[in-house]
Order: C-alpha cells, then structure tokens, then sequence
C-alpha cells in the first residue's frame, strides 16, 4: 500500500511562514486537498512532489524522502498548475517525450493509452498552443499517468476548465482512485471536493485544519452559525420578534451612520430564511435589505479551525 | 546525454522567434565583411571584422541566446518542472541542454565567421582560424550561460554583464581580467590549432587549457547541481 507521509512540516520564506506544522498521511484513494486560495495548498504539493525542501520535518513516500529524489517520479505523477511551455508541440508529442524521459519499453503504445484514459486522442495530433483550457488539463494529466504512477498529486486540476472538462475529469479521477491509486487533488472549492473525494484534508493560512470524513466536515460546515445585516422599517421591533426564533441565536441593534440595522447570528439557515418573511409580513414590518456577512469560504475555514 | 531532452531543447530553439536572432546575428557578421570589402574594394581587416566584432560580440551573444534558450525560459517559468518530473538525472538534462545549446551555437559561430572571413576575402588561413576559435568560444561560452540561466532568472543579463562589461569593457582597462575571461581561453587555445595572427594576452596555454576544462566542467556540472536543487515554489 502507497503511502504519502508528511510528519511534523513546515516551511517558511524569511519571516513568513507558508506551512507550520503539518503531519498527514495520504493513502489510496482520492483524498482532496482543501483551503482558501493562500493558504498553502501548493506550498505543500511542491513538497510532496519533491521539488521543495521543508525547512523542518519529512515528507516520505513508503519510507523514502522525496525532497530532490529523481527515483520517487517512477512511482509518481505530478500535474502542476503551471501551464505547459511547450505549446509548440502536439498533445501527443509532449506524453510521449515523458513516456521517452520515463525510460518506458514502448512509448508510443504508453502515449496511445494514457491519450485513450483522458479522451484526448482526437486531438492529441494538434499543437497544445491549440487547446482549450480543459484540453491542457487533460494534455498534462495524460503526460503524468503515462508511466502508470502509483501516486498521482494534482494542484488545483479543475481551475479555469468548463463544467463539462470538469465532469470528465472528476470521473477519471474516481476512476484512479477507485484502482488503488494514491490520489491527491487540491482546490479551493468545496463543491469540488465534495464530488469525487472522500477523505478530505483541510488547511487553513497554512496549518492542518482538518481532516478525515467529507460528510462529517461537510456537517460542521454547513452546521456552523452564519451571521445576516437586515435593514428594515422598524429594525427595534424586528429585533425583538427575531429573538424568539428558534434558528436565531443572537441579536443586536446596531447604529452605523445614518441609520440602524440589525445583526443576526443563525443557526440554521434554512428555517431562518422561511421564518423571516413570515415573521415580518405578521408584524406589519417592511425588510429592506438582507445581506450575508461571512459567506466568503475564508470565514467557513476559520470556522473550522475554532472548532 | 538524453535525446529526448535535446531533441525538445532544439524545437525549443530553432522554432522561435529566437532562432531569427541568432541566426541574424552570423548573417549580419557576414553582411559587414562584404559591405566593408565592397565599400574599400580590398580584403577586411581580420582583427576588426573577425576579432573584435566576431570573436568578441558576435560569438558570446549567440551562445548566450542559445544557453538561455534552452534552459532559462523553462526555469523562469517553472514549467521546466515538467523534465525535471521524470527519473532522469538533473545532471543529464543539464549536459543534454547544453549539448544542445553548444552544437546550434558552434554551426551559427563558426559558420558566421568562416563565412565572414570568406565575405572579406581574407586569406584562407583566416577563413579556417576564425572558424576554430567560433567553434572552441561557442562550447565555453554555452557552458558558462547554461550555468548562469540555471543558476539565476535573470542569466541573460549576468551573461551580458559578463561579455560586454566585464570582457570586453573591463578587460580592456584591467589585464588580470584574462584570468577569467572565457575570450582570452578561446584566442589562446585557438593560436595553436590555426596559425593566425590573434591579439593573444600574455597567457599560458597551460594555464588557458586548465581553465577551458574547469569552465567546461564547473559550468555543466553546477548546472546540473542547481537543477538538481530546482524549487517549485507555489504562487502562493
């Protein structure tokens, strides 16, 4: 069994430190990499990848340091997020130079099948300058599965590719997953992960957040208290009816320049939202303006990192 | 040396816009030594066309347009990421690049001053010399690039420095510049292989022999060494 193993890294530039103190194992399967865009995610695949050193701990692939260690690529495939520079090759040029680097008995046979498992071989004879977005993704993951890797690491696979790619894509990586593979994605997008990965690592600014079970992860997620801004004709009796709600935890009156408006936390979003226009058509209150206040996925991480 | 990573290098190269300059470059060299011998009606100077426009200008720019061709855009980049992800050695893609870089810079260098000095209508001693030294500046020179576009994303302008300031500027004031100037190896290894009149310094062949080999070297094994520490540093 492939094992991925990250104890105790970090990793700084200067002053600033990108990834603190993250020990986890990555198994078979499709495990997804989640967090806010800053947050490490990259930092952390480069090290996986072997093409950074972490300033402090180890990242072991079954026992062996993959820092700077050109033997680790027999058994692993890298897409990075970076676009391929050779764009003036063909999609099938640019797998079978890799299947070529790789040292593979039949490289043409290697490039032919690796283009059949991404569905490119309709215009693998086509320059890359040529391809869509989505094309490229597939070019490039076609490119780091031609030596049939045991551990395949993904950075950010499904940015900038159209729902349809991404379709195709997430299949294909349930599909690795699913033969055994090592999989490893990150993004920035809960949908995303949601979709294909059942194990979920989380960071946040750097730091292991979470980890384990989607659904459980999903819960806290969708479980955690939100807050809204409501302007309304009488924000003082808004308040005061919205205190006996059941989905509402707290309630203030705030008084920003100019006017008032009320802060709510919630706890449950759905019965919020059909109480309220309920609840203010019985009183005879008019609800100007309902605003979200922490709907950005930062917040949803920092969440998590609390809890 | 891998043909896979030459054969990607020298697409790389000759494909693009880059391969117009550095096919210019010779073909002006060749275009002056005609326009002059034309305009004068005698034979070019050998020291001024060949030397030091040749030798000087003409020999260490392609062979840093072609060094940093190979390798500094990838670098530059981080698509060279995309090599490096195989279990290729780092020091093989480094020779092949170079390999690369030095073969399309000794065809450009040494055709361009051959082809000049026969433009000129200097002697064929000259035509046979001036291609000698192009060949022997066009293999160090690309060694020294190659390592100056692996060792930092700004290897085009610390391979100008070195030729244009500290060359041909700087050598021309302080004379221990010689010591370290891949100019002053190349006209000295090139005295001995062709009996032409080079304005060689006063430098051992020895010496310029030992300094050929550790430039060779140096330059292609701290290449390889640099790639082999090769940082994929996130956007983050």
């Amino acid at each position: 069994m492939t094992e991925l193993v990250l104890d105790r890294v970090s990793r700084w530039y200067g002053n600033v430190v990108a990834v603190n103190d993250v020990t986890m194992t990555i198994g078979p399967g499709v495990t997804g990499l989640l967090g806010p865009n800053g947050a490490g995610k990259s930092t952390l695949i480069s090290m996986m990848s072997g093409f950074l050193a972490p300033s402090a701990g180890t990242v072991r692939l079954d026992g062996e340091d993959v820092w700077s260690n050109v033997a680790t690529y027999s058994r692993l495939g890298l897409v990075p997020e970076r676009e391929v520079s050779f764009a003036y090759l063909t999609g099938r040029q640019f797998v079978q130079a890799n299947a070529e680097l790789h040292k593979l008995r039949d490289p043409r046979a290697a490039t032919q099948r690796a283009l059949e498992e991404v569905d490119l071989v309709e215009a693998a004879d086509r320059a890359i300058s040529t391809y869509s977005k989505g094309m490229r993704q597939r070019a490039k993951l076609a490119s780091a599965l031609v030596h049939e890797p045991e551990v395949l690491l993904l950075d950010e696979p499904f940015n900038g590719v159209d729902p349809r790619q991404r379709m195709h894509l997430m299949d294909l990586l349930t599909r690795m997953g699913e033969q055994g593979r090592t999989v490893l994605f990150s993004s920035h997008i809960l949908e995303e992960v949601e979709h294909i990965a059942r194990h979920v690592e989380v960071v946040v600014s750097g730091r292991h957040a979470a980890s384990g079970d989607f659904g459980a992860i999903r819960r806290l997620m969708t479980d955690r208290p939100t807050h809204y801004t409501v302007r309304s004709s009488d924000d003082r009796r808004l308040a005061a009816a919205l205190m006996g709600q059941p989905s509402v935890r707290g309630v203030s009156l705030q008084a920003p320049a100019g006017g008032s408006e009320v802060h709510v936390e919630v706890t449950d979003m759905g019965a919020f939202a059909r109480a309220l226009p309920t609840l203010a058509r019985g009183a005879g209150i008019t609800v100007r303006e309902l605003t979200p206040t922490d709907e950005s996925l930062e917040s949803v991480f920092t969440y998590l990192v609390q809890s | 040396m891998n043909p896979t990573i030459s054969r990607l290098a020298l697409r790389g190269l000759v494909g693009q816009r880059r391969g117009l300059v550095l096919v210019a470059l010779p073909a002006l060299l060749v275009l002056l030594a005609a326009v002059v011998r034309m305009l004068t009606g005698e034979p070019v100077s050998a020291r001024l066309i060949l030397v030091e426009v040749g030798l000087a200008v003409v020999v260490p720019l392609v062979a840093l347009l072609a060094a940093n061709g190979v390798l500094g855009p990838e670098i530059d980049d981080g698509s060279v990421v995309y090599l490096l992800s195989t279990p290729v050695s780092r020091y093989v893609v480094a020779a092949s690049k170079w390999l690369t870089a030095a073969g399309v810079s000794v065809v450009l260098s040494s055709g361009g001053l051959a082809g000049a000095a026969l433009a000129g209508g200097v002697s064929s001693r000259w035509v046979l010399g001036s291609a000698a030294a192009g060949a022997i500046g066009a293999v160090l020179y690309t060694a020294l690039f190659t390592l100056m576009s692996a060792a930092t994303r700004h290897g085009m302008i610390a391979g100008l420095v070195y030729a244009l300031i500290l060359e041909r500027a700087m050598g021309s004031l302080l004379t221990g510049i010689r010591y370290v100037s891949v100019q002053s190896f190349t006209q000295r290894l090139t005295e001995p292989v062709a009996d032409i009149d080079l304005p060689v310094a006063d430098l051992g062949l020895g010496y310029a022999v030992v300094a050929a080999v550790v430039v060779l070297v140096v330059g292609v094994g701290a290449a390889g060494w640099r790639l082999q520490r090769f940082q994929l540093k996130g956007d983050e």
